[in-house]
Formats: structure tokens, sequence, C-alpha cells
């Protein structure tokens, strides 16, 4: 365990008494995340759940920045426009590809009240997507859950998505990631971790989460931490989506 | 999300790499009469528990979905989450302090979370409370995480042997709250002291 | 987002200053856009995200009448640019201000406590103005070209984010290195707040009371690293200065405070105001500012104040503060404007110094306040009281 400076300052920064917890300085975290963590959940009877039903693809949180001499990023506006265009084109052609039904895309409006039901029941995604994210790598499985595949909801809120995409299930997407001119940077996640900043560094995260919007299940899950397709342009796009869609339970 | 993100990824590895316990912590089967540092409670709920040294975190889902908290003895002069000291050079803080006030322990837990971020926190609700053989007070309140998903809260503390001893549950109010309150409530009404 | 730590690191990194960033930066005009594909363009676009992120904050306030009246005021000063900005009053406790160069102003309820009337918040703005109609932010940003760390820094300032109430003044004064304009850009945009106000006829006296304020406060808390309470700008005193010759020198000499606009838009919000003030902990600069406040308050709101004073006493609590408070809340129930809760502390007053009046004052503060949160405890107190009579 690293001295207590560091958990104090971690402390101030990572909000919550999540922070209490926090004992041990960084080494390389994401090494333990470093691979594909693809769950699927388990019906009644514990056969892994299967997709049945028509799917939308919610407006996928993508950003895109460029690594800095320096090693400082910044946002880049086109690259993130033409992977917030080209990624839920390329899930839609693997979903058709695979038969799935699939409704319009979802676009988060703009002007949605953060504290409408709907602004709750997509933050409330963020946090459900999170504590997934936390506890299903392996030795991490939480007590509560030892033994299930994936055991999480978002409750029966999500029935306002249902009304306005008239979907079962909504795919959610969330990646960061970052270009240096000359290719991808070194890895600095420890740093920027240590101060709840974004992720960055020039390594792609990704998280997707599959909701059934009858019941709120979370049926699927996949978070990835590695070298995968350049968002950027339409090849690097469709190699994202092969990853990030590896496993979707169709 | 990506705040959430980022503290996520920091909780999960910082949980991999502890030592001593399973990182998933652990469970804690419904039952009566589980030790807590100088408490002991009934829960109808299975947990999974973090332990630490004057602090343990409990979860069902994960902690950004539902947070019990039991912070044992602050002492006075002592930051009312154990991060820091009061010092001359730093007076201003959630600092607890023998004998407040209910309503003054309340404000010292409560300033304790806007510190860390929470927003538009508000309470409700403040009753006197017995834990055993000490008396000491019950809360709820209301609050925003930064990130905007509303989250509801209930309290209680008690000053003992000099010390301050508080425990509290947190949820998004987006099912959550409701799924577990009831069962929460009766394990916080059912603590009392064991010296 | 957070600045501290983070830009401790950040500042590790060698100044880069090409040549291009030496070039001058010509005034915005009203309704200009950036070119796309410009250093520019790309600052907008995060300075977009940022304020993105602003509008769903939790901790914007959206009161319609009091956006109303400070869009107003900002209107005065931006003139033809007013439709070029968006003003955010954030709730958060402290005196702040900032400007992006995408337009988005933002206004930390803070301020709008500490501001007494409409000439000192038209300078407030007006200086923030100054800064968007100069570019200064476009000319920071490519001086440093960090902007990973500059956003992080502007994200404090747009809505504290990343660090709680407390917390924040440790963070505001990193920050504060990262957003220092140079002096001479301060003086522009100070230049610019003294010609709006002039323009709009507002008495530019108001202005230097408004640092003499943020000084005194500066002043009041003795201990730890002094916190620049109007963290990009050091330099009050030579602000209030620069201010007082201006004002002397002026060749119009407006007289306009507009105090009862000011008073009549932000009286609904000073009790919360002065709650969240409470909430920072920090208690010598509290007692300092209220005690300001109070000094200078309407008839009509003594009350509140007074009490409010004995609120950040009773909690700081150190010597004979609980003794001080006691007739702070004394004074305060016989003022106008005092809330419900300053009969409950008189009455805790009262009865912690043995005083038979108590349990009349804590029954007024029943009967003022039916739905009081803490009714079960003061009910316990004068149960107490009355055995004992």
């Amino acid at each position: 365990m690293k001295p207590d400076s560091k958990l104090r300052r971690l402390r101030k920064f990572a909000g919550g008494a999540v922070a209490l917890l926090i004992a041990a300085a960084l080494v390389a975290p994401l090494q333990v995340l470093a691979y594909n963590q693809n769950r699927v959940a388990t019906d009644a009877s514990g056969r892994p759940v299967r997709i049945s039903g028509s799917v939308v693809v919610i407006e996928p949180d993508i950003e895109l920045s460029e690594v800095l001499a320096g090693g400082a990023e910044e946002p880049r506006r086109q690259w993130t426009e033409a992977a917030r265009r080209l990624y839920p084109a390329e899930v839609q052609r693997r979903l058709s590809a695979a038969g799935i039904e699939q409704q319009p895309d979802y676009d988060i409006p703009h002007d949605l009240p953060a504290d409408s039901r709907l602004g709750q029941i997509i933050r409330l995604n963020e946090a459900v997507s999170v504590s997934v994210m936390a506890y299903t790598s392996p030795g991490n499985e939480l007590a509560t859950k030892r033994g299930k595949r994936l055991d999480w909801t978002l409750g029966p809120g999500v029935d306002e998505l249902r009304k306005v995409t008239g979907a079962d299930y909504a795919l959610f997407t969330y990646v960061r990631d970052s270009y240096t001119s000359g290719g991808r940077a070194a890895l600095r996640i420890a740093t920027l971790l240590l101060f709840g900043g974004d992720i960055g560094g020039g390594r792609q995260v990704g998280v997707t989460t599959l909701v059934d919007l009858r019941t709120g299940q979370v049926v699927w899950f996949n978070f990835l931490a590695k070298q995968s397709g350049d968002l950027r342009d339409a090849q690097g796009a469709a190699e994202t989506a092969q990853r990030m869609l590896k496993g979707l339970p169709l | 999300m990506m705040r959430f993100l980022a503290r996520a990824l920091l909780l999960a590895a910082t949980i991999a790499l502890a030592s001593c316990a399973s990182p998933g912590g652990r469970l804690v089967s419904a039952g009566s009469g589980v030790a807590v540092f100088e408490l002991q409670l009934d829960t109808s709920l299975d947990w999974a528990r973090i332990k630490r040294a004057r602090i343990e975190l409990w979860t069902i889902d994960g902690l950004p979905l539902n947070e019990f908290v039991v912070v044992s003895r602050v002492r006075p002069g002592e930051h009312v989450f154990l991060a820091a000291r009061e010092r001359q050079r730093r007076p201003d803080g959630p600092w607890y302090r023998q004998g407040m006030r209910p309503d003054e322990i309340r404000d010292v837990i409560l300033d304790g979370l806007r510190q860390q971020g929470w927003a538009n926190v508000s309470a409700s609700n403040l009753r006197p409370a017995r834990f055993g053989s000490v008396t000491g007070l019950r809360f709820d309140a209301r609050l925003t995480h930064r990130n905007g998903l509303l989250y509801q809260a209930t309290f209680a503390a008690a000053e003992h042997g000099g010390r301050l001893t508080h425990f509290f549950w947190i949820a998004p109010s987006e099912y959550y709250y409701g799924r577990d309150i009831a069962a929460v409530d009766r394990m916080l009404d059912s603590a009392r002291f064991v010296d | 987002m957070n600045a501290g730590p983070a830009l401790a690191l950040t500042l590790a990194f060698s100044l880069l200053l090409s040549p291009a960033s030496l070039a001058t930066v010509a005034s915005s005009r009203p309704s200009d856009r950036p070119v796309e594909g410009t250093d520019e363009a790309e600052l907008w676009y995060a300075m977009e995200r940022i304020e993105r992120d602003l509008q769903h904050s939790p901790l914007v306030t959206r009161d319609p009448a009091l956006n109303a009246y400070a869009r107003d005021v900002l209107c005065k000063v931006a003139r033809e640019y007013c439709g070029d900005l968006r003003l955010y009053l954030v709730d958060l406790p402290y005196f702040n201000a900032s400007m992006a160069p995408n337009g988005a102003m933002i206004l930390w309820t803070g301020s709008l406590l500490r501001i007494q009337n409409e000439a000192q918040l038209a300078l407030v703005l007006g200086h923030e103005f100054g800064h968007y109609r100069e570019r200064h932010t476009l000319q920071q940003w490519r001086k440093l070209k960090r902007s990973s760390a500059f956003l992080s820094t502007f994200s404090v300032f747009a809505s504290g984010a990343g660090v709680g109430v407390v917390g924040m003044a440790a963070s505001l004064a990193g920050a504060a290195n990262m957003m220092k304009f140079s002096r001479e850009k301060e003086r522009e945009a100070d230049k610019i707040g003294f010609e709006q106000l002039q323009d709009n006829g507002y008495d530019p006296n108001a202005g230097v009371e408004l640092w003499e304020g943020m000084l005194r406060e500066e002043n009041a808390r003795d201990y730890g690293k002094p916190i620049p309470v109007f963290s990009s700008h050091p330099q009050t005193r030579e602000r209030r200065d620069d201010l007082r010759v201006a004002a002397a020198a002026a060749a119009k000499q407006g007289d306009q405070l507009h105090l009862a606009p000011y008073r009549q838009a932000t009286r609904p919000f000073l009790k919360h105001w002065l709650e969240n003030e409470l909430t920072r902990r920090m208690f010598a600069s509290s007692i300092r500012v209220i005690g300001d406040l109070r000094e200078t308050s309407a008839s009509e709101d003594a009350g509140l104040f007074t009490f409010f004073l004995g609120e950040a006493y009773r909690r700081r609590n150190k010597a004979d503060d609980r003794l001080q408070a006691a007739r702070l809340y004394a004074e305060a129930v016989n003022q106008p404007g005092a809330p419900p809760e300053a009969w409950r502390e008189h009455g805790l007053a009262l009865r912690e110094a043995g005083q038979p009046a108590a349990a009349a004052a804590l029954h007024h503060y029943l009967e003022l306040a039916p739905g009081a949160d803490d009714r079960a405890f003061i009910a316990v107190y004068l149960a107490e009281l009355e055995a004992r009579r």
C-alpha cells in the first residue's frame, strides 16, 4: 500500500464516499481491466438471455481528442462528429446483418431537462454502467452477486425510453479516444485517473450496455480498454464496432 | 458520464490492488446482531461489505447505486469523514466538535458531503432517535450528483464516549432508493451501541 | 475535471510560443463566428461541450425573473453584442465571474450576494464582456496551448466542476494561475467595464466600494495561503485604486445605482445565498462579508442579515462567539425581515442562559414555521423547559 498523502488527494478529487475506500495508489490500473469484459445476463431458468425484439441505438457519447506535443489533449470537432456518424452506422450494419429489427436511432434532445424521468434514466444508466464495470472483472465481483452472470437493472423507469423510441432494447455507448499526429500516444492513464479527469493518453476506452426496455434489466455489457480501430474513418469505426459488439447475444 | 467512469475505474483498480479483503467485499447475509465497530444492527438484506480502520462501506449493487457508510468514533477536531484534522492554519472544514446540537451534527455531515461535490443538498425530518441506550438523531436528505442524477439519503448519528458515530445510506431516487428504503430504515432503527 | 494538482503536473510541460500566437488579435464584431478549421474554432467547440454540461448542471440557478434581470443588465453593457452572449448563474458561494470565448458568461451567486446594486453588477458583467470583445481568452489559450488543463480550469470556473464547496477555495487559487490574464488585459477589461458604466450613467464609485469589500474579505482570512477572492484577478487593491482614479477623472459623472431594481431581483434569494455562504465553513470571512452587508442593507432586510451574522458567530464558536451570537439574535427578532429561525436561535440562546423567556421564543418559532424540520427536537426542549417550571 502506498502512503496516505495520495489517499488524501484521491479523496479530494474522486468525490463521494467512494473516495474513502481508496487505499492504494495506482499502478498501471488498466492492466487489470485490459481485456474485453463482456457479460450476458441469464433469464429465470439460468440460460443466457438472447435478444428478441427491436433495438434502438442511443446517440453514442463519443469524444475524440488530439494529444499535443506536451501531452495535453484537445477535443477535435471534426473527428468527434465523424465518429458519431460512423460508429452508429456501423452498429446498424452489424445488427441488420444479424437480422435484428431496429428502431430509428435516438438522439438525446439538447433541451431534455436533467430532472425529467427520461433525463434521470439516462443518467442512471451511467451509474449502472460504471457499477457493472467496477465489479465484473474477475476477482472484483460483488459479494452479493457472486455466481450471477449479470444482475443489474435500471428499474421500470425505462418505460419512458420505450415510449419515445418504440424499441424493446436500447444500446448505450460511451467512447473516449485520443490520437497523436503520428499515431497513438503512450498510456498515461494513471495520472488522469488520479485526478478524476477524462480518460485519455491515446488509449481507447469504450463502455456499452444493452438494456431491456420492458423490464429495465441490463442484458448485456461490454467494456474495452485497448487498441482498436481508428474511429475517425469508416474502417476504423467498423473495427471498433466489431470489438464493442463482440458477444452481443444475437 | 466520464466523471462517473473515471471514478469507477479508479475504484475498480484500487479495489483490485488493495490487499486484505476481497475487492468485491465480504458477504453480510441478512440476519440480526451484525457487529460493525461499536454498533450492532439487524438487516433483512444481504450486503457486500468493505472494511477499513474506522469506516465501513456496504453496497448491494455497487457504490453509485447504493452506498451504506458507517463512520466510527470521529474525534473532536477531526473531519466528519476522517479525512483530516482541524489545524490552526486550517480552521475551515467540517470538523466534529463535542456537544454539538442535533442540527449542528446534521449540518457538519451534510457539509462534508457538499465538500465532496454533492449539489443541492437539502435535509428534512430531523428527529430524535435511540440506538440502544444512547440517544442520537436521524434525518433524511435529497442531494444531486454533479452529473445530475438525483439521490436520496437517510442518516443516523449519536455522540457516545466523547466521539461521534454516524451512518447513512444513499441511493438514486430513480428506482434504487424506493426499492430498499423500508428495509434500510428498519436497519438504521435497529442499530444499538454495544460496549 | 479538476484543477489543483492536475495543474501542477501539466505545468511541468514547456511553453511553446508559436509565431502565430504572437500576432495581435483583432477585436471581435457582433455575431462574429470563428472560421472553420482554425484554432479559435476548436476552442469554441471545446467551450461548447462545457457549456452543454453547464446547461444541464444541477448548480445552475434557472429562476426566470432573476435571469431576466441579470440578462437585462448584461445587455445594457454589451449592447449590440448582447445576442452573442448567454449568462449562467451558478449557485456557488464565492465571488466569481468568468467569460468563455464562445459567448458563455458565468456568474456565481456568491457574487450576487456581495454585489449591492446594479452599478456594481454592471461593472462586473462589463469587465467580463470586455474579455469577450477583445478575444482575450483566445489569446491566452494560444499562449498556453495547454487546453486540457485550460479547459479543466474553465470547468472549475464554470461550475466548480470536480470540487465541492470547501475544497473549491484551494482549487480556485490553483486555477487562478492558469486563468491569469496579463495585467495589461485585465486593465483593458476594466477599462471597458468602466466605459460601459459611464455610457449607462452608473455611478463609478459604486465599483470602488465593491473592490473595497473584496479587499476586506480577503484580509479577514488570516490563516493559510491567501485565496484571491475574485480568483483570476489577484490585484484587488490595484483595481480599486485604478477605478478610483478613473472615477475622479471622468468627464461625465453618472450617479445611478439602481438600488431598488437590484434589491427587488435578488431579495427572494438572499436567505438561500446566506445559507450557502455558511456551508463554506469559512466563518471568519463570512463574519466580514455578512457584517458588511448588514451595514448597507435595506431596512426591510435588517433582521435577515443580523440573524445570519449571528449564525456565522455561533458556528465558528471561538472565544465569546456564542455570546456575540446571542446578542445578535436578540437584536434580529426585533428587526424587520428576521426569518423564523431567528426566533429559534434566540430561544435556544435564552435557554442556554437559563432565561425563562426561552419557551415563549421557541413557541413563537413553531408558530411562524409550523412545518419546521426540527420540530421534534424543539418539542423536546419545550417539554424540558415546561417541566422545570
